[in-house]
């Protein structure tokens, strides 16, 4: 604090202008004290000299946004904002601060704005026009009076208790754009919560199947489209968005369209307002609804972009945006019965036939032989989660994926329905007579646990058994060997203690030896040895 | 037989037969002794066993490099064939065998051919000089002779330094078998007892031969109760390398063991005037011993009961007081970080109260004196700066 006060170059001894002796600035008010030197202040019911407006002054603008967050936390803010005003100020020296206006009320606001502001490092004032003295604290609990007033040109003056100080108001910082440019914060996993209702963007590309997808999956989701002008003048095209409010989504979906390259699914704060899941906005948005319009929708993304879709799009059902196939000549195959004299005595075999109800438990696919290379490439980009659950049977001409959590992260070869315990018909299919599942089970006993897919190419079904199906990663995936790298230490070759032996015994030791009749003479060059 | 071809077999049982099996730890064959003037032919001679060489080569810059970082060791060298030559004639003297009639003496002629062959090695040069002559003397006092006694009620046979008939000993004597005690003597143990026969003195020969070893001496200070500060041993002390090497070999092979014997050549009144830069590399090697000693373990790393009561001993314990209260040693008492130099200044503490009076008066004096060479004289190999 004192660095920054240095900074503003306001002690006392800096600037002859500014200041008058460290102690003398302000004096305290007394109880029943009627005049003030300080224009526009009077003592409130409670004796608490209060301006018309309370003034907060913050060294830097992350002090300001603390403040925000921690009084939006601890109010409401809306309270603040129709008489606040945000502005950087500078001095007569050029250093630039963030000074918050906004109307004292009563002292209990201005309490609770100095409480908060203490906290994050502001200085509180109050005043009316020009001259803002100290606000009340716990040394002066009636507030304080200036000792003279300070006659200098400027926008607002200040006086605290220890320096007095003008200020020229520099910009206007709107309190809706700040809010815009500030970036979320991702929230720790262990404070995430899932909201019963989300807001979700897509991409076009991909908004088309989600559309299908949740419909699917019978989610209450209501689905629109955006579309903004193109940033670029140099860019023709429009930008679009697929928009969707989607209520009581199961948590697996959220999360699958969480981790959706393209898609991204944002918390509602408020009814035009979201942030996106998993990401918190730095201030408190609920605690100022008041800067969105009730008719636009405005989405936080977590990178810092802001969507705001003005005016809010109108939603429909996902279920009459779903696309429906038909076929106008079906119905020239109409054909009307009769009653038939014949045997009564019958066998009714199973047969597959389209239905037009909505797809239930697709979690297996059956990829034929020739999409075996995509599936290949597929299980690189599959996600960790997808990859854990999937298990997989090989066959001669096909691959059988079995995934009790949904299929839908393999989209390819034919998507089947589980529509007893381990029987499957084709999505989109059902067997006809529609017989009990337990009824079916009891059918196909004979498949010995096994898994039992009807096709519609085969009168028969086949019957995969169950100790076929295996992880992927253990089905397909090769084997890791790993290198074996020696990196011990050197082995230390410590040779054993030698041992010794004479030779052949001679009568005469020194007989023939050679070279003892010649003189040995030291290496011509060397010295001898002083030690 | 021409005297080029005794020559040549005697040099290939040098080198095949002593050499090799001696530094990769076999069982070396001592024939006949060496005459010193065999050397003029050794010394440009190969081997004709194709195996020895690169064995010998191997096993000597492993144990050099074990000391300190070199990049090849030079062999075969006159010098160090001249060490085995010396080795060979002293093992030689120890033959029982040559106790009989017309064998005596040839001792004293073998004994005269060793001085002559001692006074023929020169000083090391460089470091691997140094080093590979280490490598190549390390091992000799380490070797033992096997001596077996074989009896039975009726006979008594010995096989001193050689090996046993195995034909002879495994008949039954008159119904009961060879019982046979088998002993192994080292070659101090070996000379020791030559000279308390023969008075021959092979003894202070070994431990001139070591001597030839400035780096063996060191590390075998047991063996060398006469060890002084000689220029050869200053001229190897000099290098940083080989200085902190010797310093962790001593501590690896007992501090304790080697301090009255370090203390003692502290005390050597010929050091007291010896140049400042011989000086400190005298007591550079007592400071790093150490700090060794300290650094490598947990704690002061000092003997529960400190005994300096030997002033030998207290010599050598007062140097790292003296360092740490001289003011120009500062550069060696900074290099350490908090943590170890507290740990050395609690040492210090300890062994300054544990001093006798007067030991520190004798090393401080020496520390205030000595003077701690250039930079560029600790990394050169040939080390000219203490050369006499």
């Amino acid at each position: 604090m004192r660095a920054w006060r240095a900074a503003r170059g306001t002690t006392p001894t800096s600037s002859a202008s500014c200041c008058a002796t460290f102690a003398r600035v302000l004096e305290r008010a007394a109880l029943h004290q009627t005049r003030f030197r300080t224009p526009g202040v009077s003592p409130d019911a409670r004796g608490v000299v209060l301006g018309q407006k309370g003034a907060v002054l913050f060294p830097s603008l992350d002090r300001l946004v603390a403040f925000l967050r921690a009084y939006g936390e601890e109010g409401s803010l809306d309270e603040l904002l129709p008489s606040m005003s945000l502005r950087r100020v500078v001095t007569p020296l050029k250093t630039r601060e963030i000074l918050l206006i906004c109307g004292a009320e009563s002292s209990y606001r201005m309490d609770r704005i100095a409480s908060v502001a203490k906290l994050a490092g502001g200085l509180v004032f109050t005043g009316t026009s020009r001259h803002f003295v100290k606000y009340r604290d716990a040394a002066s609990p009636l507030g304080y009076d200036v000792e003279e007033l300070l006659d200098e040109r400027a926008d607002v003056v200040l006086y605290h208790d220890s320096f007095q100080q003008a200020y020229d108001y520099e910009r206007e910082i709107a309190f809706r754009e700040l809010v815009m440019k500030l970036e979320p914060v991702r929230i720790p996993a262990s404070e995430k919560q899932t909201a019963t209702r989300l807001f979700v963007t897509a991409e076009v590309g991909i908004g088309g199947a989600l559309v299908g997808y949740l419909f699917r999956w019978q989610v209450r989701a209501r689905a629109a489209f955006a579309e903004w002008p193109s940033e670029s003048a140099f860019e023709d095209t429009t930008r679009r968005l697929y928009v969707f409010d989607v209520d009581d989504a199961p948590t697996r979906i959220v999360e699958l369209m969480n981790d959706l390259p393209g898609v991204h699914v944002f918390d509602p704060i408020g009814a035009g307002f979201a942030v996106e899941l998993g990401f918190r906005h730095p201030i408190a948005l609920d605690s100022c609804q008041s800067i969105f319009d009730d008719e636009a929708l405005t989405l936080f993304r977590g990178d810092g972009e802001v969507l705001i879709i003005d005016p809010a799009p109108p939603f429909a059902p996902v279920r009459s945006l779903v696309r429906n196939e038909l076929s106008l000549e079906r119905a020239g195959h109409t054909e009307t019965g009769g009653p038939s004299d014949a045997m009564l005595s019958f066998e009714l075999p199973l047969k597959l036939d389209a239905t037009m109800a909505p797809w239930r438990n697709v979690v297996a696919t059956v990829v034929p032989s020739a999409q075996r290379e995509w599936l290949a490439r597929m299980l690189y980009a599959l996600p960790p989660r997808t990859l854990s659950t999937l298990k997989m049977a090989m066959a001669e001409d096909r691959v059988y994926l079995l995934d009790r959590g949904g299929i839908e992260g393999v989209p390819l070869g034919v998507f089947y329905s589980e529509i007893a315990e381990r029987i499957y018909v084709p999505s989109g299919m059902t067997l006809v007579p529609a017989v009990a599942p337990q009824v079916l089970s009891d059918l196909l006993s004979d498949a010995k646990g096994g898994h039992v897919f009807f096709e519609p190419e085969s009168s028969s079904p086949r019957v995969v058994p169950a100790a076929s199906f295996g992880p992927v990663s253990r089905q397909v995936l090769r084997d890791v060997a790993g290198l074996t790298v020696h990196a011990d230490a050197p082995d230390r070759t410590d040779p054993p203690l030698p041992l010794m032996e004479y030779g052949d015994a001679r009568r005469f030791p020194l007989w023939g030896v050679p070279g003892k009749d010649v003189a040995i003479a030291p290496e011509p060059g060397t010295e001898e040895d002083g030690g | 037989m021409s005297d080029g071809e005794k020559l040549q077999r005697r040099y290939d049982e040098l080198v095949a037969g002593f050499v090799a099996p001696l530094l990769t730890g076999g069982k070396v064959v001592v024939e006949q002794p060496h005459a010193p003037g065999a050397i003029h032919y050794y010394e440009h001679a190969n081997t004709s066993d194709v195996h020895s060489n690169p064995e010998i080569f191997d096993a000597l810059h492993r144990h050099a490099a074990s000391i300190a970082p070199i990049e090849t060791v030079p062999w075969p060298d006159r010098d160090l064939l001249l060490i085995a030559m010396a080795a060979v004639n002293l093992l030689h003297v120890t033959d029982p065998a040559l106790d009989r009639l017309f064998a005596r003496g040839s001792r004293k002629k073998v004994v005269g051919w060793i001085d002559a062959i001692i006074g023929a090695i020169a000083p090391p040069n460089t470091r691997a000089d140094a080093l590979a002559r280490h490598a190549m003397l390390d091992p000799v006092p380490a070797l033992r002779r096997r001596d077996v006694v074989a009896k039975t009620w009726a006979y008594t046979y010995r096989f001193i330094g050689r090996p046993t008939d195995a034909s002879l000993l495994t008949k039954p004597v008159f119904g009961s078998k060879f019982k046979e005690q088998e002993s192994l003597r080292d070659l101090e143990a070996l000379l020791a007892d030559l000279d308390s026969r023969t008075g021959l003195g092979t003894q202070p020969r070994l431990r001139e031969l070591l001597a030839r070893s400035p780096v063996t001496e060191l590390v075998r200070l047991d063996l060398c109760e006469a060890f002084r500060f000689g220029l050869a041993t200053l001229a190897v002390l000099s290098d940083d390398a080989i200085r902190g090497g010797v310093a962790r070999e001593i501590v690896e092979r007992g501090e304790w063991k080697a301090a009255p014997r370090l203390g003692r050549a502290l005390g050597d009144p010929i050091l007291g005037e010896a140049p400042p830069a011989h000086l400190y590399f005298a007591l550079a090697l007592c400071f790093e011993v150490q700090m060794t000693a300290t650094l490598d373990v947990p704690g002061p790393a000092l003997p529960e009961q400190l005994d300096l009561s030997d002033p030998d001993t207290a010599r050598y314990a007062a140097v790292l007081p003296a360092f740490f209260e001289d003011e120009t040693m500062i550069d060696e008492v900074r290099a350490f970080d908090d943590t170890d130099r507290s740990v050395v200044q609690e040492r210090c503490a300890r062994l300054a109260a544990a001093l006798p009076p007067g030991a520190m008066e004798q090393i401080a004096p020496l520390v205030r004196r000595c003077q701690r060479p250039g930079s560029t004289s600790a990394s050169n190999l040939t080390r000219t700066e203490v050369r006499p």
